[in-house]
């Protein structure tokens, strides 16, 4: 449904509009269209080297019986990673940004110290827990001595994914809190005395009233933390390496395929394949959003 | 005013498809163009493009060479680019591809008739199709130790130059600590394993491992490898019946080599599958450990973290009961130099190459990065000469024979599958060498 | 932060689509929120002291690290510093030449995510108010942009044929295409604006270039700090992007130093901090002069998909 355009001429509407959807079609969506292409063939990225179109091999191979337990613990590490680290995330952010919204005292400075993270950039986080979880050398090391035990912390595999997970919520607490608090100060003040005046207490207030106004920013969470972490590989990277199964993830498969890691990586395949596992991830994440979303805009209308 | 409307809005969106079109098209096309070239004769001059991968002794020792270099030809402006390891291959592809680069590493390796296509590397690939130079005639490869030219040798041509060797299947070990406890180097696999747990015994950990990045670990592995197939032969011959199935995981021997590493991980330090290798020099130094499975790579950075604290040397892990298998290091050849055939400047390229193999220029290079020679009657660290006895043979690791089948499973890809053994993975050796068995089968 | 609430329109309330016409008239001064009675204060700041620690421990402890001599970290790693020692940095500086990476990072960050901004209102204003057909298309087109597979190979494929490789022109457009949530931010804060305006403007004879740079821009100003801010991390952070797009080193940024250098000192824990240190220091100064704005953006919490 069109509004009606107040303005005199649409032409200059038009003309910006194609402007900007230029620069993003040629820039992003055709190179992710070119991707969808040579995930058919087997190019490998190196001139001279002919290119063959492969049809669906590279598919095939992908779920072929070789290496289909490594891809599916990659696709089945990569879903926990998502929905833990999602909806911990969101939880304690929405925790967080209840507690730095009522009136304290450097409130924000608490805000920018929680934010920091987000802006201090993967490398630097990386390296600042691989420093703390150095098992022979780290604090973490000598916390956990205080309990009698001792760990490998991210050699260990059953700790790992956790531990990458956990660091990644930390992460990625500053964006969601932030979010959150200017969803929490659009709520107007009358909500929570007229539920007040009504006996409802604390809890039933942040069920009734806070959750439901927030709908659109849980929305807004969730989604970025859906797609933040079933594209990022970064951090995993930089933790854990590019070839540990208990890590492995669709995203740091697609780079270490493509790009290969350290020259222990085993077998590099060709460009063609990672595009393959681009495409894979692709649906993943595109149908798991898309649920997710109609889900939460269900519940957003019903307010 | 509707007419005009709709005009300005498919003339739009006749304009972006037309562009997206052509892009797409560019895109596809790109994947298979080639950049021109041209070379110039007479004296080198203009821009020399080099790209290696970055480590703190090669990037010193390049360093020196490329300011003599410049010294002696003043026209040239060499442009070094150390890039990190683990952006190598990705810069070097685009490099390649753009035409932006003379000399960079490569590694082609002979693929045998027996493994399946498929399984070549990018590099093998490239030479096959030309991206390299041939360097077979040139005078300067006359300069270089013949065996090593020969084992790195691609379907009978030269391709690469060697820039040095490193070895890695033993350790370097605590010397002062060795004579304290009255220790001796150990030759034999029994006497290897009574020395960790005389170490174990009076509380100090053997063997450190930097387990996190994994390919430490597997450096257990080379060392098992070596011992348990000691010749060049033994180790050919292990690779083609793997690959024609004559020989599987789960036989005795193989089942051997992971039998020994898992020892190794025995002795390995507390969590060593979360210490990373950047830590090892350190922990070494700080004497958390007697003995660390390492190359003769990290010398330097082991040299600056012990300083003067305490004596060390280095020996081979004697894996096998024979003492004799446990006589020689395996060693590889190290970052080798191609010149890309797309070279805007092939005269720069090959005098710097030419210069870079001249006895005096290569002993520059030796010196300041404290790697192995490839040429003969270069003079050498103290540190490499002490295991002079142990070089006198190149004998070819094993990760430099071994070739993955690229549509097997991931548990054989080196093959023994060194990572599946706990603490690094779940299960004991028997356990991996059935995954790894069953994941090359999957292959076939 | 209640008195960021202080905006240019005060009919931005009514307007707001969470609320139902039949709620009470807004209130002209933005009072002190609570929820319910007050919790106990201590027990607040006793969770607020929690959450700072998590968050403050890790940066002091690669402070910590980085003003360690080599030899004071290899006897020990964990404990407080005794002595304070900034040779590192020096060390780091020099070995890194992070000056010249700074002011390439600087004009990529600022180009590419002004550029990207720039598409972001373009692109959102006109669709969040509905003014083209097929509204809910553009809507999903932007979300489905937010997961569009990893395209470095033919990212780098098309630079090169458009002749901006080792261009930095080509790495800023590949950067600023690279919009995130931008578009949907924009379409949601769009809606809390009142169309009013756009008649009123309209009315008056301002067309519709000038309306946008003249009164939306200044009125989206949060939302704008927003994206913007969101893009320039991204930007900032980026490794793989200018590896293959921009090989000359002297065109590299900042990120890309960083990664060289602990690539090339790996074990060199104090030189490693302090060479971190000296690439988020910028971030945080620049960060804490914008950050006023981020809580002020998003404003009407109207964030729709």
């Amino acid at each position: 449904m069109t509004e009606s355009f107040p303005f005199p001429r649409r032409a200059p509407m038009r003309i910006t509009f194609t402007l900007g959807l230029a620069v993003l079609v040629i820039f992003a969506i055709v190179p992710a269209v070119g991707v969808l292409f040579i995930a058919f063939t087997d190019i490998r990225g190196i001139v001279g080297i002919p290119v063959h179109w492969i049809g669906l091999d590279n598919f095939v191979s992908f779920f072929s019986a070789a290496h289909l337990g490594y891809n599916l613990n990659a696709i089945k590490n990569t879903l926990i990673y998502a929905i833990v680290s999602t909806v911990v995330g969101i939880v304690l952010a929405l925790g967080i940004a209840v507690l730095l919204n009522q009136k304290f005292r450097g409130t924000n400075a608490y805000r920018a110290i929680v934010f920091l993270p987000t802006v201090l950039g993967v490398t630097v986080i990386g390296l600042i827990w691989s420093l703390i979880f150095n098992p022979s050398a780290g604090p973490a090391a000598s916390i956990w001595k205080l309990f009698g035990a001792d760990s490998a912390f991210f050699g260990d595999p059953h700790m790992a994914l956790g531990l990458v997970i956990a660091v990644q919520i930390w992460a990625g607490l500053g964006t969601s809190v932030v979010i959150f608090l200017a969803g929490l100060q659009a709520i107007p003040e009358d909500l929570y005395e007229s539920s007040s005046m009504d006996g409802a207490t604390p809890w039933q207030q942040l069920r009734m009233v806070t959750i439901p106004m927030l709908a659109p920013s849980i929305t807004a969470n969730v989604l970025l933390g859906i797609v933040g972490s079933l594209q990022s590989y970064q951090l995993t990277y930089v933790l854990t390496g590019a070839n540990n199964p208990a890590t492995q993830l669709l995203s740091l498969a697609i780079f270490s395929q493509g790009f290969g890691g350290s020259s222990a990586s085993g077998v590099s395949q060709s460009q063609g394949y990672a595009a393959a596992i681009s495409i894979v991830q692709f649906v993943i994440v595109g149908v798991i959003s898309l649920v997710v979303l109609q889900y939460l805009r269900r519940r957003e209308a019903r307010l | 005013m509707a007419t005009t409307k709709l005009r300005s809005r498919s003339l739009a969106r006749r304009g972006l498809t037309a562009v997206s079109a052509v892009a797409l098209l560019g895109i596809l096309a790109g994947c298979s163009s080639a950049a021109g070239s041209s070379s110039t004769d007479g004296a080198p001059s203009g821009t020399l493009n080099i790209v290696v991968s970055s480590a703190d002794a090669s990037d010193a020792g390049f360093r020196a060479v490329n300011a003599a270099f410049e010294k002696k030809y003043p026209n040239v402006d060499v442009k070094f680019s150390a890039v990190p390891n683990n952006n190598y291959k990705a810069a070097k592809s685009s490099r390649l591809t753009a035409g932006n680069v003379d000399i960079l590493i490569a590694a082609p390796t002979e693929v045998p008739k027996f493994v399946a296509d498929g399984s070549a590397s990018d590099d093998d690939l490239s030479t096959d199709a030309g991206v390299f130079l041939d360097l077979t005639k040139q005078p300067f490869m006359k300069n270089f130790t013949p065996s090593l030219l020969k084992s790195i040798a691609y379907k009978g041509k030269q391709y690469t130059v060697p820039t040095g060797v490193s070895y890695y299947s033993g350790v370097f070990y605590n010397k002062t600590m060795f004579d304290k406890l009255g220790l001796s180097i150990p030759t034999t696999w029994s006497e290897f394993v009574t020395l960790a747990d005389t170490l174990k015994a009076q509380g100090i950990a053997p063997l450190g491992i930097g387990g996190k990045d994994s390919w430490p670990a597997g450096l257990t592995m080379i060392s098992a490898v070596q011992g348990l197939y000691p010749t060049q032969a033994d180790k050919e011959a292990l690779f083609k019946g793997l690959w024609t199935n004559k020989v599987k995981l789960t036989d005795s021997k193989p089942l051997e080599v992971l039998d020994r590493v898992q020892k190794m991980y025995e002795f390995g330090q507390q969590n060593f599958s979360g210490v990373s290798y950047a830590t090892i020099p350190s922990g070494f130094a700080s004497e958390q450990f007697a003995m660390t499975a390492d190359g003769t790579w990290d010398a330097p950075t082991i040299a600056s973290a012990v300083g003067s604290k305490f004596e060390y040397g280095y020996f081979p892990i004697p894996t096998s009961d024979t003492a004799a298998d446990n006589a020689t290091l395996a060693g590889k050849v190290d970052l080798r130099l191609a010149v890309a055939a797309n070279t805007k400047n092939k005269t720069a390229a090959l005098a710097w190459m030419s210069f870079f193999s001249d006895p005096k220029n290569y002993a520059t290079y030796v010196k300041v990065s404290g790697t192995a020679p490839a040429e003969p009657n270069i003079a050498s660290s103290a540190f490499l000469d002490s295991i002079k006895g142990y070089t006198s043979t190149f004998s070819p690791a094993w990760d430099t024979i071994w070739i993955a089948n690229s549509k097997a499973g991931a548990a054989a890809s080196f093959p023994f599958n060194y990572p599946g053994i706990a603490p690094l993975g779940s299960g004991t050796a028997q356990q991996a060498a059935k995954q790894s068995q069953s994941d090359w089968a999957a292959g076939f | 932060m209640s008195t960021d609430l202080s905006t240019p329109l005060p009919t931005r309330r009514s307007t707001h689509p969470r609320l139902a016409p039949a709620k009470t008239a807004p209130s002209s001064k933005p009072t002190q929120r609570r929820r319910g009675p007050r919790p106990g204060r201590i027990a607040g700041y006793v969770l607020i002291a929690v959450v700072m620690v998590l968050y403050l421990f890790p940066l002091l402890f690669l402070l910590n690290t980085a003003l360690k001599s080599n030899a004071e970290f290899n006897a020990d790693p964990v404990g407080v510093l005794t002595s304070i020692n900034l040779g590192n940095f020096a060390a780091a500086w020099v070995k890194g030449n992070f000056g010249a990476y700074i002011l390439n990072s600087v004009l990529y960050t600022a180009a590419a995510a002004g550029l990207g901004t720039l598409v972001s209102l373009l692109l959102g204003f006109p669709v969040g108010r509905g003014y083209f057909r097929r509204t809910k298309l553009w809507n999903l087109i932007f979300v489905l942009m937010l997961f569009l597979p990893n395209a470095l190979i033919t990212q780098f494929q098309l630079v090169r044929t458009l002749g901006l490789y080792d261009n930095r022109l080509g790495y800023i457009l590949i950067m600023a295409a690279g919009v995130g949530v931008g578009p949907i931010l924009m379409t949601g804060f769009v809606k809390s604006l009142p169309k009013e305006l756009d008649e009123a403007a309209a009315l008056d004879g301002i067309g519709y270039w000038r309306y946008l740079f003249t009164f939306v821009l200044p009125l989206a100003r949060p939302a704008v700090a927003t994206i913007f801010i969101l893009q320039a991390i991204g930007v900032w952070n980026d490794i793989i992007l200018a590896t293959i797009l921009l090989p000359d080193q002297s065109k590299s940024p900042l990120t890309l130093g960083l990664f060289a250098f602990q690539g090339t000192y790996t074990s060199q824990w104090g030189l490693l901090s302090a060479a971190t240190l000296i690439v988020a220091a910028p971030l945080v100064i620049a960060y804490i002069f914008l950050q006023r704005y981020l809580v002020g953006g998003v404003i009407g919490g109207a964030v729709k998909g």
